[in-house]
């Protein structure tokens, strides 16, 4: 090997040229293997999903048991009883009829826990083959509502609900649905507050600005499903709002905001308005 | 075959080693430092394109405020921003690799600098204070300080809303999850509110789920716990022997939000011609 080197980087190209040539060689070696030998280099092995321990990890881990999650939904379901009698006085027989629909009410839940259960039960399937996307996409969707009625989907239970318009008398009704609808309004303000926290910083509001906007979402009112809402946290909260934009007249928006300022929020509200998924998984119920 | 690859490998080699060799000379530093001198840039990018949205927010706050502004002093003012924006990007990113550059940025705002396992910290809210704080004065000195304290009113005012509208997110959350009756409501709420410090704007939003079961930060539970019942208690943390808690910390609330906006508000002329 014969280079011509005249300069101080003589020791330098030197110590590259020693490094590279082992590596070289190395490399050569490794090339040799392939090609002389004509064996295929090792394939990764399937990616074994077990699917039922996935769902363990997910729903419970160890020692969930099918009785706690029932407990659970009971449970919530009793709060709803307690907040009706405390604002309503149920008397002795009501209340039973009451604690008897929370009960039934989480029979439902439990056999869709079941029937989900059974149905990924001691199964394995491996990722590495495109047929099993689509039971891992499948997957996904059961344990995520399976996690949205651990989280209380269920906590305003059909058969309760029916139970409470039915036995409650004039009086009781109309005090049960004047705390149902304060409940409602806050859940509403709070989803527009959280909006427009993020307005404020996105936009630069006015304080006038701000009370304008803020008046036309509370306005605008929709009805939202707060468990599942609720359901990522506060973060989520401004998607609604985003969608809830696109509902209102155009030129009363364009009114609140400066030139500069409308052409990104046109821009939010057409983000909102692709948020298809707000409604068809029911977090907005209008 | 095999021996030209490797006289033009080793010709190759040699001239990355001149090159590196070239480099580290001329700067006289050596390859790690340079290397995480060039991370460092790559962070400040992230935390330029942050910072960036907080300032034109500002300064559409302050043109909604003001009106009409003389030439000069928009330009004043936009420069005073954007030159902390830069300052303080940097130190951002430098404090993201290392330690002391942060301890630095809170020692110069006046402030402690938190304990921080890990990530970008809270100096982004310093730096956010900064970004505010720089523009402020520029007004008061390019414009008035009447107008000066109407900028300061309105983010002000802003904060106020900001800390109430976090204790009523909190409060529809819980209400959703274990059915609070309205005295319940107003007593978490003041409980909230007295407690209250620039850490519970985050601590209010990172909320974990466990087995339907909502875990706060251990601070936040203090102003929950103590007036819920024990049915209620038993949904919302579960049975006495199971209950936990999360501690959030190190996570900047401004630097969240900021994340999250898009599109942001773009460079106005007005301010930049």
């Amino acid at each position: 090997m014969v280079v011509p080197m005249r300069h101080a980087l003589v020791l330098i190209v030197a110590a590259g040229v020693a490094a590279i040539l082992a590596a070289g060689r190395m490399a050569d070696a490794a090339d040799d293997v392939v090609v002389a030998g004509g064996v295929a280099p090792p394939t990764t092995p399937g990616q074994q999903i077990s699917l039922d321990q996935q769902m363990r990890g997910m729903l419970g881990g160890r020692g969930a048991s099918e009785e706690r999650w029932r407990e659970q939904v009971h449970a919530k379901a009793m709060l709803i009883v307690s907040a009706v009698d405390a604002a309503c006085g149920l008397n002795q027989v009501q209340r039973k009829k009451l604690e008897a629909a929370a009960k039934l009410d989480s029979g439902p839940a439990w056999d869709e826990v079941e029937a989900i259960r059974s149905r990924y039960a001691g199964r394995t399937i491996d990722l590495q083959k495109q047929e099993n996307h689509a039971e891992w996409n499948r997957f996904h969707q059961d344990m995520s509502r399976l996690q949205g009625m651990l989280a209380g989907s269920e906590a305003d239970p059909p058969l309760l609900r029916a139970m409470i318009g039915t036995i409650l008398d004039d009086d009781q009704r109309s005090r049960w649905e004047r705390q149902s609808a304060d409940r409602e309004r806050l859940q509403w303000l709070a989803v527009v507050d959280e909006g427009m926290a993020s307005f404020d910083l996105q936009f630069g509001l006015t304080t006038r600005q701000h009370d304008a906007l803020r008046g036309l979402l509370v306005e605008q009112r929709v009805r939202i499903d707060p468990q599942k809402a609720w359901q990522q946290g506060p973060q989520g909260l401004p998607m609604i709002c985003w969608h809830v934009l696109g509902r209102i007249d155009e030129r009363r928006l364009k009114e609140v905001v400066s030139e500069r300022q409308w052409p990104i929020l046109a821009g939010v509200i057409q983000q909102g308005k692709a948020m298809t998924h707000l409604k068809q998984q029911k977090i907005i119920l209008d | 075959m095999s021996r030209i690859r490797l006289r033009i490998t080793c010709v190759r080699a040699a001239c990355v080693a001149i090159a590196l060799f070239a480099a580290a000379g001329a700067e006289q530093i050596d390859p790690a430092e340079a290397q995480r001198r060039e991370q460092a840039k790559q962070l400040a990018v992230h935390w330029e394109q942050l910072l960036t949205k907080l300032l034109f927010s500002h300064l559409e706050l302050l043109r909604g405020i003001c009106g009409d502004l003389p030439p000069e002093a928009r330009r004043a003012i936009a420069k005073a921003g954007e030159d902390v924006v830069k300052e303080a990007t940097l130190e951002l990113a430098e404090a993201q690799l290392g330690g002391r550059p942060m301890r630095r940025a809170a020692a110069a705002a006046g402030k402690p600098a938190p304990a921080r396992k890990h990530g970008p910290p809270a100096t982004a809210d310093i730096a956010a204070a900064r970004i505010t704080d720089a523009i402020g004065k520029a007004v008061a000195e390019q414009v008035g300080k009447e107008q000066a304290a109407a900028f300061a009113a309105e983010l002000s005012a802003r904060n106020d809303r900001r800390k109430r509208s976090c204790i009523d997110a909190c409060i529809a959350m819980l209400d959703a999850h274990v059915v609070l009756s309205p005295a319940q409501r107003e007593a978490i709420a003041r409980s909230l509110s007295d407690r209250w410090n620039d850490d519970m704007l985050m601590k209010l939003r990172v909320v974990h789920r466990h087995h339907g079961r909502l875990i706060f930060d251990q601070s936040v539970n203090a102003c929950i716990v103590p007036h819920l019942d024990d049915s209620q208690r038993r949904v919302f943390s579960g049975p006495a022997n199971q209950r936990m808690e999360i501690h959030v910390g190190g996570q900047s609330p401004i630097a969240d939000m900021l994340g999250r906006i898009h599109p942001p508000l773009p460079r106005d002329p007005w301010w930049f011609p």
